[in-house]
């Protein structure tokens, strides 16, 4: 089982002479496993990554090419016949800009609409518990979620989703707005989705940070292609791609890669992510005691 | 006199908890100052409140030596430009060049260096092929990236960027944080960020924590506040961690590679 793209391609607007029609994504063919994943997707500004992922839950059709969720096709020809909810309730998207996806009169209630919306039992609790997980207090469950900080709304859309429990869970850019420690949750939690309860995790993010010490996979877009999807070690070690494509490396990466040079340690393993990978590559090369 | 005077601003909205608590500062013409603080803090709060679209419920804010009040806001609004969080606030064009030409409109600029202004701030953000393009229909990023030219357009003399960069690529961050430290000296710059990275190129780091002042340091100094930080829901710099697990746990060269860390941190 699994998500299948294949030539999957797609226009905002189609021309009436198709030659001159512009795509925000092209001819993409991709596999994703609906366990176990936890991918990145990168790129430069405007290269295809909102519009890719909103196709994965047929927010948006391809205007070519198809899409096969675990035997249900999603193409422009059978537009119609497409049991959305269906789609929806297996992959949850929350979208980069949260706004635009809470609508209820009350934090709770916009909550509750989506598991409610896919009859799921349990609906406030569950709410309150990812509203819980979130880190978003019961003294604004009553207040309208347009009356929130920045980080306030984007931590209820997440909420939202979580709340739905489906089996991939899509984010783009979620940790826009997020102050460190909201953002540092967050990632912990999905880890945890990830590892224990085998949900796929699809992140758009232009956080390095993130590819680094979370992703197993990444992709990475280019006006609309796919111009890398493998291993994130792999991709930051092709320092060629990673400029070319506007990216960078993650911090310590950069830190450990200054060391290596100025200290001539030649077998440093600089591809450590976080701070006690970092220094435990430091101690194996160099030893521990203070000289 | 300082060119910002913020003077025990509160600020509390209809059934709410406070947002702001009598918060005080001042900010000297051509500085640039950093304000940090976890989610609901009231960072966009009191970015609205010093470029008058809010107005405090207690205490007052001077902009060059000119007390915001209602007589007063129109003409000192000329010096001020907010970036604002959600990009799509602040598009009134319908197209990227009518939205970077409206501001300039409004400042009676002439139209030779309107054209002018639109080229050079359209470029400076990589978006000079997107002038004809609805700013609704485009992309998160790019989305930032006209805003941003906008209210750079305008040329105020006190400039907010209220979380500007958040959805720019690395390269894109790069780039405009490089153009906005090009104002160094002559622009007042209040940056509003989650990303500690951003705040190393600022002056001054003032955080907020539940609506108050909790720190306002140089910068380097700031980070150095790690329990203030943590309280605040905030972090210390990725470097400064590596520096503090060599002190705790030991490294043979150690002193050598904190050295190294140091400096890395200063060159931002
Ligand atoms: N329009 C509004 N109506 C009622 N309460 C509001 C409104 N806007 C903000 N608040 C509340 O005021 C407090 C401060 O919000 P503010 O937007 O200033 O925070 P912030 O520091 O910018 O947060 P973030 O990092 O999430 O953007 C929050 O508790 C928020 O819920
Ligand atoms: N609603 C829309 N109508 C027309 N064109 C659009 C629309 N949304 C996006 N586009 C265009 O499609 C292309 C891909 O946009 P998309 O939003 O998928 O990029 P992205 O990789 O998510 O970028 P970002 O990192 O800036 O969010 C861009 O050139 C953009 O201008
Ligand atoms: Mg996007
Ligand atoms: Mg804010």
């Amino acid at each position: 089982m699994a998500i299948n793209l294949s030539k999957v391609s797609f226009a905002y607007y189609v021309p009436r002479k198709k030659k001159n029609i512009k795509y925000a994504v092209k001819d993409i063919n991709l596999s994703i496993g609906d366990k176990d994943e936890f991918i990145t997707i990168v790129g430069h500004t405007g290269s295809g990554k909102s519009t890719l992922v909103q196709m994965l839950n047929a927010l948006l059709i391809p205007t070519d090419g198809c899409i096969d969720i675990s035997g249900k096709i999603i193409s422009k020809k059978n537009e119609n016949k497409i049991k959305l909810k269906e789609v929806r309730k297996k992959i949850g998207l929350v979208f980069q800009f949260p706004e635009y996806q809470l609508f209820e009169e009350t934090v709770l209630q916009d909550v509750c609409f989506g598991p409610k919306n896919f009859g799921i039992t349990d609906v406030t609790s569950k709410a309150k518990k990812a509203l819980e997980l979130v880190g978003i207090k019961e003294d604004i469950y009553n207040e309208s979620p347009f009356s929130l900080s920045g980080g306030q709304m984007r931590r209820v859309a997440i909420a939202g989703i979580l709340a739905s429990e489906p089996n991939i869970l899509i984010f783009d850019e979620p940790t826009v707005g997020l102050d460190p420690l909201g953002k540092k949750e967050l990632l912990e939690l999905l880890r945890k989705l990830n590892k224990e309860e085998h949900k796929t995790i699809i992140l758009v993010t232009h956080d390095m940070e993130i590819v680094g010490e979370y992703s197993k996979r990444v992709i990475v877009l280019d006006n609309g292609d796919v111009v890398y999807d493998g291993d994130k070690t792999e991709l930051f070690k092709n320092e060629k791609l990673v400029k070319e494509h506007s990216l960078d490396l993650p911090n310590n990466v950069k830190m450990l890669k200054v060391i290596k040079e100025k200290l001539s340690l030649d077998n440093l393993d600089i591809y450590k992510y976080n701070t006690y990978d970092a220094y435990d590559e430091l101690k194996r090369v160099l030893g521990g005691n203070n000289e | 006199m300082s060119l910002v005077e913020v003077k025990n601003v509160s600020y509390k909205y209809t059934n709410r908890e406070n947002a702001l608590t009598d918060v005080s500062f001042n900010i000297e013409k051509g500085e640039f100052v950093c304000v940090l603080g976890h989610n609901g803090s009231g960072k966009s709060t009191l970015a609205k409140i010093i470029v008058g679209l809010l107005k405090a419920k207690s205490g007052e804010v001077i902009i060059d030596g000119v007390t915001l009040n209602e007589d007063t806001i129109d003409s000192v609004r000329q010096k001020l430009g907010i970036v604002f969080q959600n990009p799509d606030n602040q598009f009134v064009g319908v197209t990227v060049k009518d939205d970077i030409a409206f501001g300039l409109e409004n400042r009676n600029i002439e139209r030779s260096e309107m054209l002018r202004r639109i080229e050079y701030y359209s470029s400076l953000v990589d978006m000079e092929d997107f002038l004809d393009k609805n700013p609704e229909n485009l992309s998160g990023g790019q989305k930032q990236r006209v805003a941003i030219a906008s209210v750079l357009a305008c040329e105020g003399e006190i400039i907010v960027f209220d979380e500007a960069t958040s959805m720019l690529d690395p390269k894109g961050v790069k780039e405009v944080t490089n153009a906005i430290k090009k104002l160094k000296g002559q622009k007042t710059v209040i940056y509003i960020t989650h990303n500690l990275d951003e705040a190393l190129f600022c002056d001054r780091v003032i955080v907020l924590s539940k609506g108050v002042k909790v720190l306002d340091e140089k910068v380097l100094d700031a980070f150095k506040e790690k329990d203030i930080l943590k309280s605040a829901s905030l972090d210390i710099l990725d470097s400064m961690k590596l520096i503090e697990l060599i002190e705790e746990k030991g490294l043979s060269k150690g002193k050598e590679i904190e050295e190294i860390l140091w400096q890395l941190t200063y060159q931002k």
